[in-house]
């Protein structure tokens, strides 16, 4: 781990690669995250449709994911 | 006259919602994890391989995201650039959908190298910014991509709004030069290129090897984002067409 130590420079430099695997993950989650929800929100609005739900609860939900 | 016509029939393919869907999954595994290997590779050599720098010393180090962080935010921009004009003159559906997808990620870059430049300038330059050139038209670079996603959130229909951010996407691209040009057009508390000089890099080959393995890494992982982010927004999109329903039933 000596090779790692950057004397007077550990915090600026750890500082720099942990935000930059921040930056990394936040582009790999947020989408991760929506096309769950997405795929969700669709499978549910297909499935009332499919089911002969009553027409003003697929109505609102089809303003939800507007 | 065959090429032309299979160049067509190959663009028609990608602008095709469900074709590209496809492609793109099928793809995006290997991007990935090509990408993973550079980036071990690159921390590997940029943090244990390269040597000690006899100016700045260890805190150097910083260049190897630094930069490949700069050279997205500017990248990312011009991809948005051009597949807005793309949008705007063939009214493609995928291209508008690829540009939109690309200021989110890009703002997230720019992000990045503003950050980066900051706590590597807090030691070098005691001092965490400066007004000078390359540090505001980088700034103005964020402030365009916010631009670019605000504009789009504030018009309700989703074609206009991607007309709309399709014109403000190609003027911003005025600020693209200018940051590249900053550091020589004027005097500046930033340091000049070292890479991508004329002439010949100024940064030795064992700094240049971790600097530009990152920088295709940091590429490829762009690649990586843009697709989930496009796939999402094609379903999106298409989530009353037949190839989504069934799509969705069959998983």
């Amino acid at each position: 781990m000596e090779a790692l130590d950057f004397g007077k420079y550990n915090f600026y430099i750890w500082a720099s690669y942990a935000l930059t695997f921040l930056v990394l993950l936040w582009n790999i989650t947020i989408p991760l995250l929506a096309k769950k929800k997405l795929i969700k929100d669709i499978k549910r609005r297909n499935y009332l449709a499919n089911n002969g739900s009553n027409e003003t609860e697929s109505k609102n939900l089809n303003e939800n994911t507007q | 006259m065959n090429i032309f016509a299979s160049i067509k029939r190959l663009y028609h393919q990608f602008a095709s919602p469900p074709y590209f869907y496809r492609i793109s999954g099928l793809w995006l595994p290997y991007i990935m994890g090509l990408c993973a290997l550079l980036f071990a590779y690159g921390l590997y050599s940029g943090l244990i391989l390269a040597p000690t720098d006899y100016e700045q010393g260890e805190a150097y180090r910083i260049i190897f995201v630094h930069v490949p962080a700069a050279w997205m935010s500017m990248f990312i921009y011009m991809v948005m650039a051009v597949t807005g004009a793309i949008a705007l003159v063939w009214r493609m559906k995928l291209a508008e959908i690829v540009m939109i997808s690309c200021a989110p990620i890009g703002a997230s870059f720019t992000f990045l190298a503003l950050a980066t430049g900051s706590i590597w300038g807090k030691p070098m330059w005691n001092t965490w910014w400066v007004w000078d050139a390359r540090l505001t038209s980088e700034l103005l670079l964020l402030f365009l991509y916010f631009g670019v996603m605000a504009l789009y959130n504030a018009i309700e229909d989703r074609r206009t709004a991607a007309r709309a951010v399709a014109i403000l996407a190609i003027v911003g691209v005025v600020n693209i030069p200018i940051i590249h040009y900053s550091v020589e057009w004027w005097n500046t508390l930033h340091q000049g290129p070292t890479v991508t000089k004329f002439d010949k890099p100024s940064i030795h080959l064992s700094m240049l090897i971790p600097l530009l393995v990152m920088a295709v890494a940091f590429k490829l992982f762009f690649i990586g984002s843009l697709f989930m982010r496009v796939r999402t927004e094609l379903l999106n999109r298409e989530q009353k067409s037949k190839w989504v329903t069934a799509l969705l039933e069959s998983k």
